[in-house]
């Protein structure tokens, strides 16, 4: 039958998504399990979330600073056209709070923390370090992954924040250059901007930070193989992040917005 | 009579639909050094990995203190795993941590003591291992022998009655190989712990043994002292103990 190979390939490929999926749900299952016994460990948590957030903030205000000025220099062109600089401000500042802030935070974090977290643990499994902690009678979603993916919940929604901030710095700017007087682009960001929006997309920053560390978690237990698996897995997991980062942002903005 | 400590009952595992262990049965006695032997791709790691719980076995079953440790939740296993140490082929030390830190971790978890009874502990058991001046170094930065040791020395952080060694003297130089077996034969007389090794190589084996168990193609093919396994002529058993050098085979 011509059509077979296809029918074949999305097969295979159907499957493994569902048993992607399948064994993150159990890894995150396994996560709040050892959450609900108040298991955390704190030092380990804080050592993460040094890692996950201050480690991450260079990087989350550079993306936030030019996410900001794109916007504004995009919305200052059209909106001086028609007269209205008063929108520029509120423009920009909902579209950061909304969708840019969380979502470019999100993929940046992917891109670092991420990947970092699937090659440390990654190189744990491949060294048997994973096999020690577990003859070490010490559980490693309990020492690696709930550490992780609390760091993740956590600092995720102030790193958010930041890039807000961060994008606005930009975003003045850029108006500013572009002719918006900041008086009036920092006006329109006070009438335009509330605090829920900026709470949705920090709230939208929670489900990234869990997403992206337990998918980090997740390809790290999985890796064999040596330094390539290693490799492989730092790509799959930043890879398979961002593309959950994407699909969940629309879900969230229908029931968020 | 020595009691047994570990009995091992008709054991099968199979891994990625191949037999890897069939019907493996033996005991290991208190306080003994107990070796199971045999070729690359036997099935030995597979068992050892049965043993401390990171398998567990299709069929068969296996004992630890009495315990029924093939059907035990992970929980369970863990409450086991705090009388036991066990030193892997890679060593597997946390490379993020010093030597210090590594031996101290088994500590830092399931004991309550102050850092600075922790620090002492260290201490004594880098200086059982012989390397009391490495404790602030990071593993990278010492030698394969050396690495086993501080392996050997995290073993022993929680003062275990039992020991799993998986091929200590793999990727060693023989001299060094030696004195790990040597340290490995003393931990166990000094110490009393019951040793289980598992390994290819025949001077550990017949130098510290025991008792040997002879492992090929997933199964025991003899059992007994190192003279008793010695004197087994079955072609089988001698082909492993006694390859015969290369110019007798070219």
């Amino acid at each position: 039958m011509p059509g077979a190979p296809v029918l074949e390939w999305v097969g295979r490929t159907v499957l493994g998504l569902l048993e992607d999926t399948g064994r993150l749900v159990r890894l995150l299952l396994s996560t709040l399990r050892w959450l609900a016994r108040g298991r955390l460990e704190a030092r380990q948590t804080i050592r993460q979330m040094e890692q996950i957030g201050v480690s991450s903030l260079p990087i989350v205000l550079v993306t936030g600073i030019f996410s900001g000025a794109v916007l504004a220099f995009q919305t200052a062109r059209q909106l001086l056209a028609f007269g209205v600089p008063g929108l520029v401000g509120g423009l920009v500042a909902l579209s950061l709070a909304r969708e840019a802030a969380p979502v470019f935070t999100a993929v940046a974090t992917a891109g670092r923390s991420g990947a970092g977290i699937a090659a440390e643990i990654g190189t744990m499994a491949v060294t048997e370090q994973l096999d020690a902690l577990r003859v070490m009678a010490t559980n490693p979603v309990r020492f690696l992954v709930v550490p992780r993916v609390v760091a993740g919940l956590l600092m995720l929604p102030l790193l958010t924040l930041f890039a807000n901030l961060a994008g606005l710095v930009g975003g003045g700017i850029v108006a500013a250059l572009s002719g918006v007087e900041t008086t009036t682009f920092l006006g329109s960001v006070q009438r335009f901007l509330t605090p829920a929006d900026l709470t949705a997309g920090m709230a939208k920053g929670a489900v990234f930070g869990v997403v992206i560390t337990l998918v980090g978690s997740r390809r790290g237990l999985d890796t064999d193989g040596g330094a390539a698996g290693v490799g492989r897995a730092a790509t799959a997991a930043v890879v398979t992040a961002i593309i959950l980062i994407l699909v969940l942002n629309l879900f969230l903005d229908m029931v968020l917005f | 009579m020595a009691t047994p400590v570990i009995r091992v009952e008709h054991v099968g595992k199979r891994l990625d639909g191949t037999e890897v262990l069939r019907d493996v049965s033996f005991q290991v006695l208190s306080g003994e050094i107990f070796v199971i032997m045999g070729p690359s791709g036997t099935g030995k790691s597979v068992l050892l990995k049965n043993l401390i719980g990171l398998l567990r076995p299709d069929a068969g079953a296996i004992y630890i203190w009495d315990q029924p440790v093939h059907e035990m939740r992970e929980e369970e296993f863990d409450r086991l795993r705090l009388r036991m140490g066990v030193v892997f082929q890679s060593t597997a030390l946390f490379d993020s941590l010093t030597v210090g830190e590594n031996v101290a971790f088994p500590m830092r978890r399931h004991r309550q003591m102050s850092g600075r009874k922790i620090r002492t502990e260290v201490l004594d058991l880098l200086a059982l291992v012989g390397l009391e001046q490495a404790a602030d170094q990071l593993p990278a930065t010492l030698s394969g022998g050396m690495r086993k040791r501080v392996a050997i020395a995290r073993a022993l952080a929680l003062d275990p009655d039992l020991i799993f060694y998986d091929e200590p003297t793999s990727g060693l130089d023989p001299p060094t190989s030696r004195d790990v077996d040597v340290l490995i034969a003393g931990l166990g007389r000094e110490l009393g712990v019951t040793s289980v090794i598992v390994t290819h190589d025949l001077a550990t084996a017949f130098g510290i043994a025991d008792r040997l168990a002879v492992l090929a193609h997933g199964q025991v093919l003899a059992i007994g002292t190192p003279a008793e396994v010695r004197a087994d002529r079955r072609p089988e058993v001698q082909r492993f103990i006694n390859p015969g050098g290369v110019e007798e085979r070219l």
